[in-house]
């Protein structure tokens, strides 16, 4: 108890002092988070409406694919990105490994999957409402496309929700590939597992529960949203 | 007649393949009356609706409609189904919608079209929350929104009270006096009486009488029809 209880004061210390480097590690946790969220959201969501409306061979496959990846190991994840960005690897020319941008790249796989597979079965739902009356109106497939995601915002929110929260509280990964360099790749859940492997219990679990404070927050500031469509479109 | 819309052998199978649910050689219509189209249920009157709206694909056949000149870049046709189809908006969102989609350029505002089908109270409403007899109305507004030069209407009074089939009828009217195709599908014979010029009826999926209102109510010598307008049941 008494640790729990030394970590609350660190934390609470930590933030109130306004310690530069605590910001700097959130921050740069938030901004590798929210980036590879927003990038899977704009590649995710248009796939997911394409495997919900289009019918091909192969669909299915494609579809139990994606809902395997949703599981995949954020380790394994690191391992290909590292092989992939890695001096000898087919995409070693960027030169990204050890930087945020290899950090986002690997957090983008293991985010994707999971905006694809869920949000194809929340427009596929959306699909037998809306089908018969994107034929009879001739609405484009662009349009269509547009009406899908605006038309499950608040369904989308949840997911966005999920791809966050995987997103955030990935280690693995990001270590492998992000090498958890103090000021350059040194994001929340790295600087856990380091201080928790140097015995500093406090600093990481006050980490940590800056970290759940973090998630808190942008689940309510979430929930108020959904609540604010659903309000609006109950009217 | 003009033979404006022309059917050729149209032939849609069921799923089984093993009858056929429609099988028409040859129906013509013109393009200046109101056409009805009566039967038993099951007869296959609302898949010819189907059918010509393009919702479903036959087996076999054709429909042709012969567009004037004039009329070319107009919409060819548009369906008011029995199960009213909507976007998860309001009533008013939807109607936007439909006039947006359709680029309309006559001057035609949102309001208008709410006042002339009672909507008005109803505009801030989600379509899908509706009355039976209100989703109705916005369903023949949004067919009429399009435009259309050919409207179908699928059974457009079957959950309406009569001061509201009055008035769906009266719109009904006013639309074929604009110039508008109109193809209804009803059981309501007095409702055929007070509206249809020509009248055919379906039964086990083939058109057994195509001709004027007045022959077919007075001087039909099919048996199935004689029945259907007795109100016996028809096996």
């Amino acid at each position: 108890m008494e640790v729990f209880l030394k970590a609350f004061i660190t934390a609470l210390e930590l933030i109130l002092n306004f310690d530069i480097s605590l910001y700097e590690i959130v921050g740069l946790s938030l901004q590798i988070s929210i980036t590879s969220l927003l990038i899977a959201s704009i590649i995710g969501f248009p796939i997911g409406v394409f495997l919900a409306i289009t019918q091909f061979s192969g669909r299915s496959f494609i579809i139990s694919i994606f809902n395997s990846l949703m599981g995949m190991p954020p380790v394994v994840v690191g391992l290909i990105v590292y092989l992939l960005v890695s001096r000898s690897g087919p995409l070693g020319w960027l030169e990204i490994l050890y930087t945020p941008y290899a950090m986002i790249f690997a957090q983008l796989l293991l985010i994707l999957p999971i905006i694809i597979s869920l949000s194809t079965q929340i427009f596929e739902e959306l699909h037998k409402e809306y089908k018969d009356f994107f034929i009879i109106f001739s609405v484009p497939p662009k349009k269509s496309i547009i009406i899908y995601i605006s038309d499950s915002k608040d369904s989308l929110i949840t997911i966005f929700l999920a791809g966050f929260g995987r997103a955030v509280s990935e280690v693995g990964a990001v270590i492998i590939v992000g090498g958890n360099i103090d000021h350059v790749t040194r994001v929340m859940t790295t600087t856990i597992a380091l201080e928790t492997s140097k015995g500093d219990l406090p600093l990481a679990l006050a980490l940590g529960i800056i970290l759940i404070f973090i998630s808190l927050i942008i689940n309510i500031i979430a929930n108020k949203l959904k609540i604010k469509i659903n309000k609006e479109s109950s009217l | 007649m003009d033979n404006f819309i022309t059917i050729k052998n149209l032939i849609l199978f069921s799923n089984k393949g093993k009858r056929n649910l429609i099988d028409i050689p040859n129906l013509q219509f013109d393009s200046k009356s109101i056409s009805v189209i009566m039967g038993p249920n099951g007869a296959g009157k609302s898949l010819l609706l189907n059918l010509i709206q393009g919702l479903i694909l036959p087996n076999e056949g054709t429909i042709k409609v012969n567009l004037f000149p004039k009329d070319e870049n107009q919409k060819k046709v548009s369906i008011m189904m029995q199960k009213p189809c909507f976007l998860r908006r309001t009533t008013e969102q939807n109607i936007q919608f439909v006039l947006e989609l359709n680029n309309e350029k006559r001057n035609v505002s949102i309001l208008d079209i709410l006042e002339r089908f009672e909507l008005i109270t109803q505009k801030k409403i989600l379509a899908n929350k509706l009355s039976g007899g209100e989703k109705q109305r916005l369903s023949l507004a949004l067919a009429i929104s399009t435009n259309s030069k050919i409207l179908l209407l699928d059974e457009p009074t079957a959950n309406a009270d009569p001061l509201t089939t009055i008035k769906i009828e009266k719109i009904i009217k006013e639309e074929a006096i604009a110039g508008k195709k109109i193809i209804l599908v009803t059981h309501n014979i007095p409702q055929a009486k007070r509206l249809g010029q020509d009248i055919a009826f379906i039964h086990k999926g083939k058109v057994i009488e195509h001709c004027r209102k007045t022959d077919f109510l007075n001087r039909s010598k099919i048996k199935e029809i004689n029945q259907f307008l007795k109100g016996d049941i028809i096996i």
